[in-house]
């Protein structure tokens, strides 16, 4: 019978009772639960089934007492409804209308159900998914008509109100009710009919969803809340469209009376969670933000203009100095969005309150991460930007009696107003409007400075005026980030803060018309550059922000007046005659408040290094400011640019006696800042005539300066503007040539002392100031011979180059001729020319070197720095006999250093002129051959000479370099060691960065393919491995063991410069000689011995272990290799003898860095399979424990890293695989047990897999390996207690009995001994 | 059975629930710089100074907190003693509170890493400092008798507890 019942049921009846089953026996999962009512929607949108159907199905399920299935059975309807409809994500297809007699059954069933408490979380589901759905208009859908009809609607509303007591539910069911409401107010019909939100009045409405709604605190329904709320007023006012259409609407206007006279209290709702203070707990899974409840409650503060009178004034009194930042900063962004929301009308009441708070925090700044001084000035130019009071807003600032406290600070009156306001605001930070262009980041951070002791003096003037500085100090910084806030809001807000903000303060601070501090009074310099910067800084901002507004209008002048007068004052600070600037403090990092001892120390002694004149580097960059206005808002006329750059020329070139070059910090220092602010000048895209004016006034100047004392200083200048603009380089190069280095001149230049200087701006050496800061600059020849303009030639900068390159040949040139210096200018100088002069370079150049003249180095830079054009290579004449000179000097065995110069000639010359013919067969290597430059190997001279010349012909992919990589190859079998050596050295010289010499880099025009390296590695590399593979058949080496080293060392060479990843790829082939390699590299009986080859080694082995795809790699071959390279690391890391302390070390074997890279790849080594390892570990901790008395501190650290590594893979030893490698350990047994404890592992996996065989065999193993694993925990850990490891078991056992005791021991901290 | 009651011990039984918690000092810039150029310096050899001994057990865990001996102001570079010439150094660590039931159990972990961590040529000494604890000479006589240390770091719970101190993890 009871399977006949179950015949009668439907298919769906098994998935419905699955789904409201709540017996624990049957142990439904909730993902079955999901699969069957997925189960029952398939049917129903398939039409397989009804809503009719379904709900007469469920039947037994809907009405039963048991209220655990009744709530499952209305949730599985629920869902049904939701899935049908398309509000699960999960069904494909989207949204799908409800057919109207299915609607209209169901809204009045879960209608019904709000009433019934024990399924009300259901109820609201379905609810909320008939709510959502849409609804079929004349037989099509239509996503605008809602599938529960507006009356239904309010049935379902008056039923919640009457039913339902939001605040007393659960988390859970709030959240559905809130879900439930947001869906009624966003009913399609609400504009028509007004929300269905019950069938009582609008105020009633509104009261019953403020009563359901108030007291909310989890942040989860908090979100849906505010969403709530700024849905209600497009509910019961429509949008702004529609205001129109319900002005004509009796009955809407009722629902928008009745809005505005609940908004205050409407608002209140949400009011009560501003400002959010919401932090995640620890280990939160809700995953709601602070940031998060911030954005969606600024929405719903702002979502009714009806809220204006309430929420402005609100979000004003959390704009109050004793706020957190946190709190401030969302404060600003609620009023921004407010402004934005409500508009003038809104805004205009609260516009005097929304200044007095602005105010309040301009001038006391919070100064936390979240919002700082800067921070709260880029608000408040957002605030005088903004349509809804932005003019007012600036009136009001502009009249603010706090500009006129700084003006009474400047002129030195209201003593005691100060005093109050400087003691309260002291250490307030000043700053620009904003820094967020890079070019305004150095003004603007010229700008911050913060309350300073004031001098330091005791008595007299000096005090007076540091007093007046410190007093002043708090109300000049809140007026300048007062103007420069202003005028970071546009053009116009910038020319009226400049005018009437900024330019009676000057007045006041007694800043003559054009800039004169003669009349300032004393102590009132400093506070002037304090307001000034932040001023400036500000209207350069609106003046950028007004040029990329409106392009193609003509601009508005920003400045004015005021202009020549800030100028003035920054030139007067750049030039350091403003006193007691060393008050104010140049914020260049934020640090921390002191909270050690010793940080007392750390501060003076950082005091002291910063005890620069922070006053010129405001004025340098608030000249640099002034300059990068956009035309025609910034300085007026020429002259202003001019005095500008005269100013910054000035404090390029002051010299400071008291000063050691050595000494300067180069982000500090005056110079170099003027220098690269006149740089950026010459560069000015923004204004083209303050480019102009720079390469017009400054450079000429620079130049005439070079005569004088700060020669030095112009050269470096110089070099700099040069750098960043190619017609000051020009203007510079002819003038700087004509005026120093003209071979008429009487006194040449080289015979001063700027010799070097001169060469260091022509020939591209970093100028000294900046030789630890982050630019190097190129000189100017090396400039000119990166522009493509000057291939070309012609000019007066190619005339004077060509000048400097034979003049600087010249034999009768005092001092020039070989010298170094010298040889550099030539090169750089034939860089530089352009491609007519190249091939009377070369003759000359190869006439002095064929006929043995006196200026050989001379030629040779000559010819390095040889320009040849593709076009040009024909033109120039066969160079074979040059190629065999040079060869001949290069490995002739004479001077070092002519061999050095002829190197670098010959490799240049093949890797320019090889592909032209001119230097015959081969692109030369034939003649260089003929000359004798492979047989030369066994010197170093020799080595370079092939290395340059292999690395000449690699680096353009020419076919010779193969030919030439396969005569060293051949070498490397040489007879004598010496010549194998150095066939090996030629592969490392030819892959190093500076092989082949200045010649065939980029600043003398050579040409490096790319990837030349990686194709140069792996074409070589399979040559050399030729001969240390084993012979397929015997397994013995196919070559001579003595040739071995050479190969091994070669391989060393080509990889220690190859890019990892080709090396990693190769790894196959490497890694079982690697080991090999390193030993023959450390030996230092042979000449194969090579530090910086065994340094690259070591590197490249440390890659392979820590890089996965070498540890990959090394994995595969780690059990055959793994072994010996670990032992060469360990001979390698503890090489260094002890020496007796406080003596010298002398010259250890091996460097320090080799001996702690050694000891680094041993940690990384760890990583390998435990098996391989483990064997390892008592020579590592020989050697790490022999490394802790190396005579280096780095080394021993990286020992006791490494010891530390090693001792915790040793107690790992309760595994399998310990007691394997334990068996392989011994040195005895390890040989006979390996194999055969391998042998058995295997059998032991073999059985494993056999379901009979394997509990038998799992209990042997444990009653096997146990014990032992036990003996050998504490061996492993006993590398230091000899005596421990020869216990025996029984001891053992007795040891563990008295665990107790030990544990008391420690727990009492008394011992029974 | 002390498994037990170590396990049992709740947060609430710490010996000093409330530590006061240092922040970690750095040598002066001026110091770190001539430092830095005598470690650099390949002909120049470096004696085992008070510095490097703290380096080596600054970072041991204290026993029931999860700070740092340095955190804790357990250890300083002050209270190392380094006799060069006679390769003996001397280590005195300071308790946070006079009652300190763990003062043997951090002795042991900074003897077992200044073990691991010097060379086995230094004869090493760790004490107390002088009227930090209650029980000043026991601890002093336990951790300096080389027989008593060597039984209790032969002991694998010991040394257990030892090693979780200087990986860095709690023991309680």
């Amino acid at each position: 019978m009871a399977s006949g019942m179950e015949e009668d049921q439907p298919a769906w009846a098994a998935d419905v009772e699955t789904y409201v089953s709540v017996d624990r026996a049957s142990a439904v999962s909730d993902e079955d639960r999901d699969e069957a009512a997925g189960r029952i929607v398939q049917l129903l949108v398939s039409g397989a089934l009804t809503f009719l159907d379904l709900l007469r199905g469920m039947e037994t399920c809907l009405v039963t007492t048991d209220e655990p299935r009744r709530a499952r059975g209305v949730l599985l309807l629920a869902e049904c409804v939701a899935g049908y409809a398309g509000d699960d994500e999960t069904v494909a297809g989207g949204a799908r209308p409800l057919p109207g007699g299915a609607a209209s059954l169901l809204s009045q069933y879960f209608a019904s159900k709000l009433e019934d408490f024990a399924v009300l979380r259901a109820a609201l589901a379905g609810c909320t998914a008939l709510l959502r759905a849409t609804a079929t208009v004349d037989g099509a859908p239509d996503r605008s008509a809602p599938a529960v009809s507006h009356d239904n609607a309010t049935e379902m509303a008056d039923r919640f109100f009457d039913a339902v007591h939001v605040p007393s539910l659960v988390q859970a069911d709030r959240q559905r009710s809130y879900q439930f409401l947001l869906a009624l107010v966003s009913h399609p019909a609400s504009f028509a009919d007004g929300p269905p939100l019950g069938s009582a009045n609008p105020a009633e409405q509104i009261e019953s969803v403020v009563a359901a709604c108030d007291g909310e605190k989890d942040p989860r329904n908090v979100l849906l809340l505010c969403e709530l709320w700024t849905a209600l007023p497009r509910a019961f006012c429509g949008d702004g469209h529609e205001k129109a259409i319900a002005d004509a609407n009796d009955g809407v206007a009722k629902r928008r009376a009745a809005f505005a006279s609940a908004a205050e209290e409407l608002y209140d709702v949400v009011a009560a969670y501003f400002p959010v203070s919401f932090r995640p707990p620890p280990g939160d899974s809700v995953r709601v933000t602070r940031e998060q409840l911030a954005a969606t409650l600024r929405g719903a503060m702002c979502a009714s203009g009806d809220f204006a009178p309430w929420a402005v004034p609100h979000v004003l009194e959390s704009l109050a100095p004793d706020k957190k930042p946190t709190t401030l900063d969302d404060a600003l962004a609620t009023l921004m969005a407010c402004g934005a929301a409500f508009g003038t009308r809104g805004m205009s009441p609260h516009v005097r309150n929304v200044w007095s708070r602005l105010r309040n925090l301009l001038l006391h700044p919070p100064a936390g991460p979240e919002l700082t001084a800067e921070g709260t000035a880029r608000w408040a130019t957002r605030a005088f930007a903004s349509e809804w009071g932005g003019a007012e807003l600036v009136a009001l600032a502009l009249a603010d009696p706090c500009l006129k406290d700084a003006a009474q600070a400047l002129r030195g009156e209201g003593g005691d107003a100060m005093e109050v306001d400087g003691t309260g605001n002291g250490g307030g930070g000043c700053c620009g409007g904003s820094g967020e262009r890079e070019g305004h980041v150095e003004g603007g951070g010229g700008g911050g400075c913060c309350g300073g002791s004031g001098g330091g003096a005791a008595e007299g003037a000096a005090a007076a005026a540091a007093d007046v500085t410190r007093r002043g100090h708090a109300l000049v910084a809140g007026a300048g980030r007062i103007i420069g806030a202003i005028a970071a809001a546009g053009p116009e807000p910038a020319a009226a803060a400049m005018s009437l903000g900024l330019a009676p303060l000057l007045d006041a601070a007694g800043i003559g018309p054009a800039g004169e501090t003669a009349r300032a009074r004393p102590g009132t310099g400093p506070l002037g550059l304090v307001l000034a910067t932040p001023a400036a800084c500000g209207a350069l901002d609106g003046a950028l922000a007004g040029a990329n507004a409106s392009a193609e209008a003509s601009p508005a002048a920003v400045l004015g007046d005021v202009g020549a007068r800030l100028v003035g004052l920054f030139a007067a600070a750049a030039a350091k005659r403003i006193e007691g600037t060393s008050a104010l403090r140049v914020k260049e990092e934020k640090k921390s408040e002191p909270a050690a001892a010793n940080e007392k120390e750390e501060a003076e002694e950082e005091e002291e290094e910063g005890s620069q004149d922070n006053g010129g580097i405001l004025g340098v960059a608030g000249l640099r400011t002034l300059l990068s206005f956009p035309a025609g808002t910034g300085l007026l006329g020429e002259e202003g640019a001019r005095a500008a750059l005269n100013a910054l020329v000035d404090a390029s070139l002051e010299t400071d006696a008291s000063e050691a070059d050595a000494d300067i910090d180069p982000r500090t220092d005056l110079r170099v800042r003027a220098g690269e602010a006149l740089a950026a000048a010459a560069s000015s895209k923004s204004d083209p005539a303050v480019a102009a004016a720079t390469v017009k006034t400054a450079v000429p100047r620079l130049c005439a300066a070079c005569d004088g004392d700060a020669a030095s200083l112009a050269l470096a200048a110089l070099a700099r503007v040069s750098a960043a603009s190619a017609d000051a380089r020009r203007v510079a190069v002819t003038a700087l040539w004509s005026r120093l280095g003209g071979a008429r001149r009487p006194d040449p230049v080289w015979t001063k002392p700027l010799w070097k200087d001169f060469v260091d701006a022509m020939a591209g050496t970093v100028p000294k100031t900046a030789s630890s800061g982050s630019g190097s600059v190129p000189g100017m020849l090396q400039s000119a011979a990166l522009d493509p303009s000057t291939a070309a030639g012609g000019g007066e900068e190619d005339a004077a180059a060509r000048d400097i390159a034979a003049a600087m040949r010249s034999e009768t040139a005092p001092g020039a001729g070989n010298n170094e210096d010298a040889c550099r200018l030539i090169r750089a100088a034939t860089a530089a020319l352009g491609d007519a002069h190249q091939v009377g370079v070369l003759a000359d150049a190869a006439g002095e070197i064929m006929s043995g003249g006196p200026c050989f180095r001379a030629a040779c830079a000559a010819v390095a720095g040889l320009r040849v054009s593709p076009s040009k290579s024909t033109d120039f004449p066969n160079c074979e006999d040059l190629v065999r000179r040079l060869v001949s000097r290069a490995v002739g065995g004479g001077d070092e250093d002519d061999a050095r110069s002829a190197t670098e000639a010959l490799s240049s010359l093949i890797h320019k002129l090889g592909a032209s013919g001119a230097l015959g067969p081969r692109s030369g290597l034939t003649a260089a051959v003929d000359a004798g430059l492979t047989g030369s190997l066994h010197a170093a001279a020799g080595v370079a000479a092939v290395g340059a010349t292999l690395r000449a012909l690699a680096a353009r992919a020419d076919p010779a370099a193969a030919e030439l990589a396969a005569d060293l190859v051949a070498a490397l079998s040489s007879a004598s060691r010496e010549v194998a050596a150095g066939a090996a050295r030629a592969f490392g010289v030819a892959m190093s960065p500076g092989g082949g010499g200045p010649g065939v880099t980029r600043e003398c025009h050579g040409s490096e393919k790319k990837l030349f390296r990686q194709r140069f590695f792996t074409q070589t590399v399979p040559a050399v491995m030729a001969a240390l593979k084993p012979s397929s058949r015997s397994g013995q080496a196919t070559t001579n063991p003595d040739h071995r080293p050479a190969h091994l060392s070669a391989l060393v060479h080509l990889a220690r410069h190859a890019p990892i990843s080709a090396v990693l790829q190769s790894g196959d082939s490497i890694l079982p000689v690697l080991a090999e390699a390193i030993n023959a590299l450390a030996d230092q009986s042979t000449p194969f011995a090579d530090k910086d080859a065994l340094a690259g080694s070591i590197t490249m082995t440390a890659a392979f272990l820590s890089d996965p795809r070498g540890r990959d790699t090394l994995a595969l071959h780690a059990e055959e290799h793994a072994g010996a390279i670990i032992g060469a690391l360990c001979r390698i890391g503890s090489s260094a003898a002890r020496k007796p302390p406080g003596s010298l070390a002398g010259s250890p074997t091996l460097s320090l860095v080799v001996r702690e890279t050694a000891l680094d790849a041993l940690v990384a080594a760890t990583s390998l399979p435990f098996s391989v390892v483990y064997p390892q570990r008592r020579a590592v901790e020989r050697a790490s424990v022999a490394a802790l008395d190396d005579p280096k501190r780095v080394v021993r650290f990286a020992a006791a890293r490494c010891r530390e590594a090693w001792l915790l893979l040793g107690k790992q030893t309760n595994t399998a695989a310990g007691v394997v490698g334990a068996c392989w350990s011994d040195p005895v047994d390890g040989a006979v047990l390996g194999p055969v404890v391998r042998f058995v592992l295997r059998l032991v996996v073999r059985f494993m897999l056999d379901p009979v065989v394997r509990p038998a065999l799992v209990l042997v193993l444990v009653l096997v390996l146990v014990p032992r694993g036990g003996t050998r925990d504490s061996s492993g850990l006993a590398g230091l207690h000899s005596a421990s490891e020869e216990r025996d078991d029984d001891h053992q056992r007795e040891e563990d009995r008295k665990d107790s005791v030990h544990d008391l021991w420690v727990m009492s901290g008394l011992l029974r001994g | 059975m002390t498994s037990t009651v170590v396990a049992s011990c709740s947060r609430s039984c710490f010996i000093n629930a409330d530590p006061i918690v240092h922040v970690r000092r750095e040598l002066p810039k001026s110091k770190r710089r001539i430092r830095l150029a005598l470690e650099t310096n390949e002909l120049l050899s470096d004696p085992v100074d008070a510095i490097e001994v703290f380096y080596h057990i600054k970072n041991i865990n204290d026993p029931e907190h999860p700070y740092s001996l340095e955190q804790l102001d357990i250890v300083s570079v002050e209270n190392i003693r380094v006799h060069s010439e006679a390769q003996f150094i001397q280590v005195y660590f300071t308790p946070t509170v006079p009652h300190c039931s763990m003062a043997t159990l951090i002795g042991l972990a900074i003897r077992r890493k200044l073990q691991e961590s010097l060379a086995g040529r230094f004869k090493t000494e760790v004490l107390v400092f002088p009227g930090s604890h209650s029980s000043e000479s026991a601890v002093n006589k336990q951790l300096n008798d080389k027989e008593r240390v060597a039984a209790a770091l032969e002991n694998t719970n010991l040394l257990e507890k030892v090693n979780l101190c200087l990986r860095g993890n709690l023991v309680l």
